[in-house]
């Protein structure tokens, strides 16, 4: 993309914020249609199937705009909105594990340990197929450290758990990864 | 040929995936339905702000000041409001769509704000220094456009409105 069409998407984006903080939903749109396919990626990684990824997208969106009026431009709004989202998706993840923790006994809700993924997946994703094959708080780590840059005190920070609980995770997923695909 | 490793796989992970269907229809739904700030109801709670500020400033005066210049503002702030109120039930005439199950609490809730605030300004303008009345006042009428403005936000029924919803 030369430097003209970059100026020109920023000068879109940056109008399409304005317009959706006046309540413009179709302005709102355009920066969905912008973004949702990483919002999505992260979801879909993070909630280990497509019914609750879809959920979860549309969460983080939800969220998004009644958030939008705190979005100052101090960063890309790509930034902002990956932030935003990781909480979010978080969260949603959060409120299903204790929603389905009411009906299933607990060693249930930590959901199959290794299992093969409920959908089938595009080419080109082949470490999607094996990342949601694994236990949900070591897929959450590892999506977290090894795609989306996070340390490991930022992932204890946003899961709540310590720091060596982290790493434990990530160490789990990876091992079970490698195992996977030797 | 050898599998790739994890760190290669890695590396080759897509950052973007389209989802299977289009999700944006039942955000936008849900966008409609969300209690995203209104620039009306910020108005608003800053026009009561600004009130009770400039009301501080002149009840804690060190002089006394004259009780006609307080009961001058009181009527014209008792007007405004008046017109304020007439304006959202005139809005909500014309989206008067919910059931009379729905909207009949709201209408007696705000005529009980409007008999309970023309009380308090009648004692006003009697004890127009009173500050306890101001704010007793001041707090029925933000109530009163609260309550119209809910009154507005009220859900669309179903197709049955009578009909409960299935779990």
């Amino acid at each position: 993309m030369n430097l003209a069409a970059t100026s020109n998407t920023i000068d879109d984006e940056t109008r399409w914020i304005n317009q959706a903080r006046n309540g413009d939903t179709q302005a709102f749109e355009c920066l969905y249609h912008r973004h949702h396919q990483q919002v999505y990626a992260l979801c879909l990684r993070l909630a280990g199937q497509v019914p609750l990824a879809e959920e979860m997208t549309q969460d983080c969106f939800v969220r998004a705009w009644q958030k939008l009026d705190l979005f100052r431009g101090e960063s890309q709004f790509a930034t902002w909105l990956h932030r935003l989202s990781v909480n979010q998706a978080l969260a949603s993840l959060q409120k299903h594990r204790s929603f389905w923790a009411r009906f299933l006994p607990e060693s249930s809700t930590e959901f199959h340990e290794i299992s093969e993924p409920s959908t089938p997946l595009p080419n080109g994703m082949q470490l999607d197929k094996y990342i949601l094959r694994l236990p949900e708080r070591a897929r959450v780590v590892f999506v977290l450290f090894a795609l989306e840059g996070y340390s490991h005190e930022e992932i204890a920070q946003l899961m709540q758990i310590t720091r060596g609980t982290s790493k434990a995770q990530y160490h789990r997923a990876k091992a079970l990864l490698q195992e996977m695909l030797s | 040929m050898s599998k790739p490793s994890l760190e290669q796989l890695l590396e080759l992970a897509p950052k973007a995936i389209a989802p299977e269907r289009d999700l944006w229809p039942q955000i936008e739904q849900r966008l409609t339905a969300a209690s995203k700030p209104r620039p009306m109801r910020q108005l608003l709670a800053a026009g009561v702000l600004v009130v009770v500020g400039a009301l501080s400033y002149t009840l804690w005066q060190p002089q006394q000041r004259p009780n006609p210049e307080l009961l001058a503002m009181l009527a014209e702030l008792q007007q405004q409001h008046q017109q304020q109120i007439a304006q959202l039930e005139q809005k909500s005439q014309w989206v008067q769509w919910q059931p009379a199950s729905l909207t009949t609490p709201i209408n007696q809730g705000v005529s009980e704000l409007q008999q309970a605030s023309d009380k308090i300004y009648h004692a006003l303008q009697q004890d127009p220094q009173n500050q306890q009345l101001w704010q007793l006042w001041l707090w029925s009428q933000k109530r009163q456009i609260e309550l119209l403005t809910q009154g507005q936000q009220l859900p669309v029924p179903a197709n049955n409105p009578t009909q409960g919803i299935r779990i």
